[in-house]
């Protein structure tokens, strides 16, 4: 007897360790590795700094909208997450800038 | 799309009160950063020679264990959904490997700094770090430990019921709010230049 439960189990493995998250795990991985270039031999520290910071809530975003679920949550939950995003973001940019 | 992959549009995952709580973590710990960007701003070279002091490979190893658990906890809940509950305890048994690596690298981290005789109150800069880390740290260990704790799930032999997998996407949002917190925390104590 042909065990059907082999035909379903290899998608089903594959649908959860293959798919969008999995993606979001390798691009957080490449931004981490961006960003560890930023702060290592520039010249522009205050541009660099800067742009640290920005891909920190790029990478922080993406683990609000796909490992939290917030991309599929309902709607005042992704304004509100995403106006913590930007307002951190510019907050911290902007003290990381003009403070001192 | 199917449930593995994502959860149902206009799905809100978990408990609403858990929601409550990670917003108001993510404020406070905002507020946290601003102060340190703050006293940042009032002695740079300060700051700058003292960064410098860190392990930054370290860091960075830490960052790679905090995402990968993210993803692990991330794949567990996609197999919960989907009754799969080998693959759940195995993945969930990966995220907390990587919790407890964190906290050992961390452990061996501070151990080097008081060896060397730096500490708390040794400037502002390593008055945030230990503060800041030690904060997170505390995190770490409650999100393993309800980790292990949510590991135990058994839905028999059929599919987890809606309170189950409710009760997972809530400690699952925790430890994602600890990666998420990690994520910035990486990014001005150890790599701002």
């Amino acid at each position: 007897m042909t065990d059907i439960t082999a035909n379903i189990t290899a998608p089903r493995t594959n649908a959860i360790l293959i798919g969008r998250h999995t993606l979001v795990w390798a691009l957080l991985a490449g931004i981490t590795a961006a960003s560890w270039a930023m702060g290592h031999g520039v010249s522009d520290t205050r541009a660099a700094g800067a742009v640290i910071l920005a891909l920190a809530f790029v990478k922080a975003r993406m683990v609000i909208r796909e490992f939290m679920e917030v991309g599929e949550a309902p709607l005042p939950l992704r304004i509100i997450t995403d106006l913590w995003v930007g307002g951190a973001c510019a907050l911290l940019i902007g003290m990381w800038l003009f403070a001192g | 799309m199917t449930g593995a992959t994502v959860g149902r549009r206009g799905h809100l995952p978990g408990e609403e009160g858990i929601w409550l709580f990670v917003i108001g973590d993510m404020i406070m710990f905002t507020a946290l950063f601003t102060f340190f960007l703050h006293y940042r701003g009032q002695a740079p070279e300060v700051f700058q020679r003292s960064h410098s002091a860190l392990d930054q490979g370290l860091g960075l190893f830490n960052t790679g264990l905090m995402l990968t658990s993210s993803w692990c906890v991330a794949a567990a809940a996609r197999a919960m959904r989907l009754g799969e509950r080998e693959i759940f305890r195995r993945l969930v048994g990966c995220a907390i490997a990587c919790g407890i690596g964190f906290g050992v690298v961390k452990y061996f981290e501070w151990s080097a700094k008081l060896s060397a005789g730096i500490d708390f109150h040794t400037n502002d800069f390593f008055m945030f770090y230990f503060v800041l880390t030690g904060i997170h740290m505390g995190h770490v260990v409650i999100g393993t430990t309800i980790l292990a704790f949510l590991r135990r799930a058994n839905w028999g032999n059929g599919m987890p019921g809606a309170d189950t997998i409710r009760n997972f996407e809530s400690g699952g949002l925790f430890w994602h709010l600890v990666d998420l917190l990690w994520i910035v925390l990486f990014a001005l104590l150890y790599l701002l230049p």
